[in-house]
This record gives structure tokens, sequence and C-alpha cells, in this order.
């Protein structure tokens, strides 16, 4: 009889266990679907490819550089966009795309003898930053090279660099371009060693960028740049986890 | 003695019930559990605010990857029946205004992407089936693009 009581009571307590487990499964489960699609699709490596392909054939087609273009012109009069047919408006308060094209003379790969670009040329120093490690709420950099002749048939390489940035809707969690009002306290949560150096204005950011390159490791975080305006310097940094970071400091107070 | 044996019998035959009846209560919860798991991620799959952004965004690509005149027919099936059952109307599913691909498969939702190309681009349905036709008529008129 006792043994029989036993029994029973074990039963229920090992019915009790499987609905914990089936209720921690569930909730795992839940987490990771919904983190799965909570999660916007990236598509931005396929769009800078597209762009590098749409600049590379508007420059040059059929292996020969276009001769409806003028280059001298575009560089004179800023008209590549328009004469390439792409528009870089998104909406945005800043342009979320970069092209930058060097040509090089076959000879000398080491200088380019004619190169533009457009778009936000800003973006290029976070190229700089993914070189070992690509980071998803960066933007995407990527730069090809072809061969091409122009119509005296002086043989040249033509060098396009392009950068999508578009992280907010491809990328989760803070992005480059992303501003809060209230971020100093934010920063302090997602990256605690930026947040104790943010009072010293030699490690933010100027002069360690100009001394070390774009970038340099501050403990978790990377740090590489710094705008001032109006009194308030604006530092950028990202954080090892690839969370990028924009903090104001009050100029006075660094 | 025989009393004795009977009743050891029921007695069995009582526990064997309550075991059966257990087991199938337990397969009855670890089936509805699954089938609850099933529809949970069907349904989040096929959610408006998943299919409006795959939609936009594979849109917005094909307009980058094509060359003027070209005419692109999308099969939406799947978003063309969710915007039917959230009464969204047909014409105003994928819209196109300048570089702005917008798709609305919900009265409140929308989701919108750009597309670097200057093209001069029409979206509408095509006629009785659940297409939708992309038309790149050709390049916009140059303006001034540049900010």
């Amino acid at each position: 009889m006792r043994l029989l009581k036993n029994k029973k009571g074990g039963e229920e307590l090992l019915f009790l266990y499987w609905i914990a487990i089936m209720t921690i499964v569930a909730v795992v489960f839940y987490g990771v679907v919904a983190s799965f699609y909570g999660s916007p699709y990236d598509i931005r490596e396929v769009e800078v490819n597209l762009l590098i392909n749409r600049v590379a054939d508007c420059v040059s087609y059929g292996g020969r550089i276009n001769s409806n273009i003028s280059f001298l012109e575009i560089e004179k009069n800023s008209l590549f966009l328009e004469n390439c047919h792409l528009n870089f408006s998104t909406g945005d308060e800043k342009i979320q795309y970069d092209v930058e094209v060097n040509f090089y003379k076959i000879e000398d790969m080491d200088n380019s003898v004619l190169n533009f670009s457009r778009g936000n040329s800003d973006l290029i120093s976070y190229c700089n930053i993914q070189e070992n490690k690509e980071y998803g709420s960066l933007p995407v950099c990527s730069e090809k090279s072809f061969y091409s002749i122009d119509s005296s048939d002086n043989q040249y390489i033509i060098k396009i660099l392009a950068i999508v940035n578009k992280a907010d809707k491809n990328a989760n969690g803070m992005t480059a371009s992303s501003k809060k009002e209230n971020n100093t306290a934010q920063v302090g949560n997602v990256c605690s060693s930026f947040c104790a150096i943010q009072d010293a204005d030699s490690y933010c950011i100027k002069e360690r960028a100009l001394k070390y390159g774009t970038s340099r490791l501050l403990g978790t975080c990377y740090a590489y740049s710094k705008i001032e305006k109006y009194g308030i310097s604006e530092c950028e940094g990202l954080c090892s986890s690839g969370t990028s970071l924009n903090i104001k400091i009050e100029s006075g107070g660094v | 003695m025989k009393k004795r044996v009977e009743l050891f019998f029921m007695k069995n035959k009582k526990g064997s019930e309550d075991l059966l009846l257990y087991h199938i209560i337990k397969i009855i919860i670890v089936v509805m559990f699954l089938v609850l798991i099933s529809l949970f991620v069907s349904r989040t799959g096929q959610g408006a605010i998943s299919l409006e952004q795959s939609y936009a965004k594979n849109i917005a690509l094909l307009i980058d990857a094509s060359r003027p005149v070209t005419d692109l027919k999308i099969n939406m099936d799947d978003a063309m029946a969710l915007a039917e059952q959230n009464g969204v109307d047909r014409k105003e599913v994928v819209t196109i205004k300048g570089n702005i691909v917008t798709v609305k498969l919900s009265k409140k939702g929308g989701y919108e992407y750009t597309f670097f190309n200057d093209y001069d681009v029409t979206a509408y349905p095509d006629i009785g089936d659940k297409n939708y036709i992309i038309k790149i008529n050709g390049y916009l008129e140059n303006e001034a693009i540049e900010e």
C-alpha cells in the first residue's frame, strides 16, 4: 500500500517535471523563432554587388571604356550619378550609399590616373574597421576591379568600391547612423569600457584615429571617429560585439 | 481465497486503466504541443510583416538587377491571399513611387525599401490571377538627384 502510494506520488512528480520541461522547450522555441523572424533580412551583400555591376557597366561596356561619358566632365561637374542613372536618395537624412571609382594605368597600379566618388564618403571609415571581421550592424563594403581599354587602346584597371549602409532596414540593434537622444546611459549599458573613457578627450577619438589609423581597440570597444558641431563633440564607437555607439559629449566637459 | 483473487484482479484492472488514461493524456498533450508549435512557426513565417519585408526587398533587388524596358511578373499568391484576408485592395499591395517600393498586406502595415537605379517603374496586379506586374519603362529624366 505504501509502495503503491509512493509510486503514484512519483508519477505525479514526474508529470510535473514533464510539464516543466515542455514549458521550457516551448519558451526556448518561441524565443528562437521570434528572433529569427524578428530580425530583418539582410540583402546588402547582394545590393552592393548589383551596385558595382551597375557602375561597371556604366564606365565600361564590352571591355571598352564608355566613350559616351566624359570622365573629365564627371570629375568637374559631379554628374556621375546622373550619367550612370543612379539615384542615391532613400529618404534618410544621410545618403546610404557610397561609390568610389579609380582608374589605374596597367603600368602603374599605385597611382590612379582618374578617380571620382559619389555618395556618403563618411562610410569608407566603416570598411577599414571591417577589414578583419564583418559586423552586421555596420555598412557592407565590396571592392571589385576589372580590365578595360579606351578608344586609343590604352589599358586600364578600374577599381570600384561600393558601400551600402541601410543598416536600419537590414540589421538588428543600434546602427552606424542611429542617434539616440539619451544615449550616454545606453552606452554605459552596452559597452562599459567605452563609457568609462568617454570623459577623456584623448581617448575619444580624433588623436587616436590619427595616431593609430582609423580604429583602435579600447578594451572591448573600437572607437573611430569624432565630429565637433556647435560645441558638442560627437563620438562614434563600436563594441567588439558589433554594436555601434553614438554618444554626445559637451566640449567643455572633456 | 477466490474473493481475494477477484479483488486483486479488479485492483490491477483499475491500475492499468489509470495508467492507460495517464498515457493517453500525455500523448494528447504532446500532439497539442507539436500542433501549436507548427502553427506558430507557419503563422510567424507567413505573417504580414515578414511577407511585406520579403517582397519589398525582393522587388527592389529585381529592379536593381534589371535593365530598362523590362516586365517582371511576380507570383504573389500568398501575399495576395493575406492582403485579401486583411481587406487590402489588390492595387495597393505593391506601389512604387520614385525609387521607393512599398508592399502593404495589412491595413495598418506597409514596408518600404528603396532601389538605386533611376528608373521609371510602375506596378499593377495582373488581371485574373495573383501575379503582380512590375514594369520598368525606362530611365527617369535627369533631375537634381544628389542632395
